[in-house]
């Protein structure tokens, strides 16, 4: 039997462009999850689902003190548009167990891989790796409706 | 699939999901006065920010005695990752 977990849509209005009178939805689609730590689980931490990201990113703080495993000691860097060698987010290759949540129901535990940053200047993001590539997305933002789907 | 055993998932307090819907139908405003900067949510209103997650939770556990409520990230502007 299978599992969906809901999504939520984030919409508002950039500011800026509307003092210019130009209307610009900025939309995000959410989800919230928990990563198991050395004792049992997480704080609930809310996280972007991004499919333009092959793998997730956790900031420092989140994943600082939950049950992890370093894949790769040495840093890496993410790039984004806009950013160099200079201004790229560094890191480090990890893994760690997540469960997705919304008010009713819990999504299976899955084993990711994560690049696990060394600061928080960015927010918890879903990528494809290990999550996307094991479930069903599902994003209607015109009927309000997006969820995860596991088997 | 794994057969790995895993502890239990406790539920999370109604109050978590409420202070969610706030924050997203809200977030124009928390994004305009607290531009990029991770802010915690309790009762429906901002009672920290700042730069560093566990330092916002930790300020927001001491002032509100709530251990469960969302710290979200208040981009302000158009942020590609």
């Amino acid at each position: 039997m299978s599992t969906k977990i809901f999504l939520e849509f984030r919409t508002h209005i950039d500011l800026d462009f509307f003092a210019l009178g130009i209307p610009v939805r900025l939309i995000r689609l959410l989800s919230d999850v928990q990563l198991k730590s050395i004792n049992g689980w997480s704080k609930l931490h809310k996280a972007i689902i991004d499919t333009g990201n092959p793998i997730s990113v956790i900031p420092y703080s989140i994943w600082q003190n939950m049950e992890k495993k370093i894949l790769l000691s040495e840093p890496t860097s993410l790039y984004g548009i806009g950013s160099s060698k200079n201004s790229a987010i560094t890191g480090r290759l990890g893994q760690l167990t997540i469960v997705f949540k919304d008010e009713n129901h819990v999504s299976p535990p899955l084993k990711i891989k994560a690049h696990l940053l060394d600061n928080d200047l960015a927010p918890f993001i879903i990528g494809y790796e290990d999550i996307l590539t094991e479930c069903k997305l599902v994003s209607d933002y015109k009927h309000d409706n997006a969820y995860l789907e596991f088997d | 699939m794994n057969s790995e055993i895993y502890p239990p998932i406790p539920p999370t307090p109604k109050e978590y999901w409420d202070d969610s819907k706030w924050a997203n139908e809200n977030f124009s405003e928390i994004s305009e006065q607290y531009p990029n900067l991770w802010v915690a949510i309790v009762d429906k209103k901002v009672v920290a920010s700042g730069k560093v997650i566990s330092e916002v939770r930790k300020i927001a556990e001491e002032k509100t005695g709530r251990e469960h409520f969302p710290v979200i990230f208040a981009e302000k502007g158009i942020h590609v990752y």
